[in-house]
């Protein structure tokens, strides 16, 4: 091509650049996603000329038609694609100094990896000729995968326990019961509350929340906010560090001396701006001064709903009504006592309560729940595992049928497999072809599956309004990702060893 | 030319691929871009060899390390052109590397040849 007719062509393209047309756009986000995985140095030096290269490649293409530009985009992701993974293959074998790299050694002699990105690109090449066989594995596994994630989710935090909190076995939980309304987990009022706490000798302590919604002005507009109303003694007996300020004290229960407020880290820095001064900085909540005494430490953020600000529970003619069972309610197991101790104590004390306030305490006693019991209810560990060896079962009935499929297609196959052995290709290489082809498509799956586990999580979230503390940790996390990413890998060779032995064997 | 290259250091880099080959090939011609280099090698090698952006790099970054190509200057950009393209050109080790490939690959070439010759000769 000659050089002015490269100027024009150029001025031609910084028109076009400006509205490029959405399948170009798609390609170019695919492009630089995918760019990200090769090593450092090229990435560094040649990312942004590659880019542009693929973009006026793929222009070229748009010029003679959907199909040469469908061809191009494929051909150039993955070699792209390919290109990462042999360029780290190159990177990985000069850190271990592999002997395939010696002269006079063949440099893939005996490497049963050699070829990988061959067969990978075979294998896309394949399911693209078979969108529909691949449209239908990629669904089946990703509903399979997508409900063994979310129980992964559920299951995780009685595995390690996602709460900030200290001594977690020493705590426990308290529920108002009163079966004959058929309220099995109802919260504790205030007065209940501080009658037990006195009456309860194997408790050492109650302390209270009250989840709410703040109206408050950070550094921006006003926002709400996820806050919780707590007792004064809340972060020092569930054991929760300040980064700096001060714990509530004592008597900012008071009514007046309750204009004091505690921020989380996270919200200290984006609604904040980290402001170094934040310590005794005036905000308006609700409408009404308060004053920033203290910040959390890092990371004590969990869930989706997560509080940011906390404010003291006053004690007033408001909360201390009896019959307003709104607290949550958390005690800490006194030194030495057994947990069946404080359970007996507490119920004891909660029947005391009965008779001495038959208005407002007639047939409610107090419930006390563990730690595990209280985040799923009762009987847990048992409907948790049964419900984890539900969703396995429905990936092992997925996989089976996708088996089935892969089966069906493998004999289809059976002439190019043939033709294959009979050139000499070695039977292993066979079955990992096919392997990786299912690879592929488990990867795909799990990908689908993430998102559709995402859209489970918000149904579940709506559906029990966080009210259900277990389903308000939910989060799609780092844990969750390898979770996902391993069942993704596991799935191949549930579905997928067989058929491939088979159909190889069989030639 | 007078710059001269110890030969081991010319034999290190053969025998080239022919990715490598074709890009030295094309920059003997002058500088040259990305885009002009795929477009050139697709041209030469009749569609035979179609260089992908990702391909075209790593040779690029390659052929960089071991000195056979250097990074060019720019022409006077158009006044339209609002996007920069990195020129890219050869180095006289790449010329003297371009050349020994192409007296190795006639060697090759006149031994195929001449046992062809012997062959022919045995045949009839």
């Amino acid at each position: 091509m000659s050089r002015s007719g490269q100027g024009v062509r150029a001025a031609a393209e910084t028109r076009a650049w400006e509205r490029a047309p959405t399948g170009l756009r798609i390609y170019r986000a695919a492009y630089s996603l995918l760019s990200r995985a090769l090593p450092g140095l090229l990435r560094r030096e040649y990312a942004d000329d590659m880019l542009q290269l693929a973009d006026e490649l793929y222009r070229d293409a748009a010029d003679r038609g959907r199909r040469a530009t469908l061809t191009l985009a494929t051909r150039s992701l993955s070699r792209l694609f390919s290109s990462a993974v042999s360029a780290r293959g190159h990177q990985l074998r000069a850190l271990l100094g592999s002997r395939s790299t010696l002269p006079g050694v063949p440099r893939h002699g005996g490497n049963p990896l050699h070829g990988l990105h061959h067969d990978i690109r075979l294998g896309l090449r394949a399911l693209i000729r078979e969108p529909g066989y691949a449209a239908l594995v990629i669904l089946t596994l990703a509903l399979a995968i997508s409900v063994n994630s979310t129980m992964f989710s559920m299951v995780r935090p009685l595995l390690s326990p996602p709460l900030p909190f200290a001594d977690i076995d020493t705590l426990v939980f308290l529920y108002s019961r009163n079966q004959e309304l058929n309220r099995q987990r109802a919260g504790i009022s205030l007065p209940d509350m501080l009658d037990l706490e006195a009456a309860v000798p194997g408790v050492a302590a109650l302390t209270a929340q009250r989840r709410e919604r703040f109206l408050i002005a950070g550094s921006g507009e006003p926002a709400r906010v996820g806050g919780a109303t707590v007792s004064t003694n809340y972060f020092e007996m569930l054991g929760i560090q300040l980064e700096m300020g001060r714990d509530f004290l004592p008597d900012e229960s008071a009514p007046g001396r309750n204009r004091v407020l505690i921020i989380t880290h996270g919200s200290w820095e984006s609604r904040f701006g980290g402001d170094p001064q934040i310590l005794g900085r005036e905000v308006r909540m609700n409408g009404v001064a308060h004053t920033v005494v203290g910040v959390l430490a890092a990371g004590l953020e969990t869930g989706q709903r997560a509080i940011e600000v906390y404010r003291p529970l006053v004690h007033d003619e408001a909360t201390m009504q009896r019959d307003r069972r709104d607290l949550y309610v958390i005690g800490r197991l006194a030194a030495g006592a057994a947990f069946e101790q404080a359970e007996d104590g507490l119920l004891a004390a909660s029947r005391r309560l009965q008779s001495a306030h038959p208005d407002s305490n007639a047939a409610w006693e107090v419930v006390t729940l563990g730690f595990r019991q209280a985040m799923v209810g009762p009987n847990a560990t048992m409907v948790i595992s049964l419900m984890s060896g539900a969703v396995f079962f429905v990936l092992l009935i997925a996989c089976i049928n996708v088996a089935n499929l892969t089966l069906a297609r493998a004999t289809a196959r059976r002439r190019e497999l043939t033709v294959r052995v009979a050139l000499g290709a070695h039977r292993w290489r066979v079955v990992r072809q096919m392997l990786i082809e299912s690879t592929v498509l488990a990867v795909f799956a799990g990908v689908v599956g993430l998102l559709l586990t995402r859209v489970i999580f918000d149904g579940l979230v709506a559906l029990t309004r966080g009210r259900v503390g277990l389903v308000a940790e939910m989060n799609i996390d780092g844990g969750m990702l390898v979770f996902t990413l391993l069942l993704s890998l596991a799935t191949p060779i549930l579905f997928a060893l067989w058929p491939a032995l088979r159909a190889s064997g069989a030639t | 030319m007078s710059v001269t290259f110890s030969e081991s250091v010319v034999a290190s880099q053969l025998p080239l691929n022919t990715r490598d080959f074709h890009i030295l090939l094309t920059l003997l011609d002058g500088d040259c871009h990305g885009y002009g280099l795929v477009k050139a090698i697709e041209r030469r090698t009749e569609g035979e060899l179609i260089l992908d952006p990702a391909n075209l790099y790593r040779a690029l970054q390659r052929l960089k390390q071991s000195r056979l190509v250097r990074d060019a200057e720019a022409p006077t950009p158009s006044e339209e052109d609002g996007r920069k393209r990195r020129y890219h050109g050869i180095t006289e080790l790449g010329r003297t590397t371009l050349d020994a490939e192409a007296q190795r690959m006639r060697r090759l070439a006149d031994a195929v040849q001449a046992h062809g010759a012997v062959a022919s000769s045995e045949k009839s």
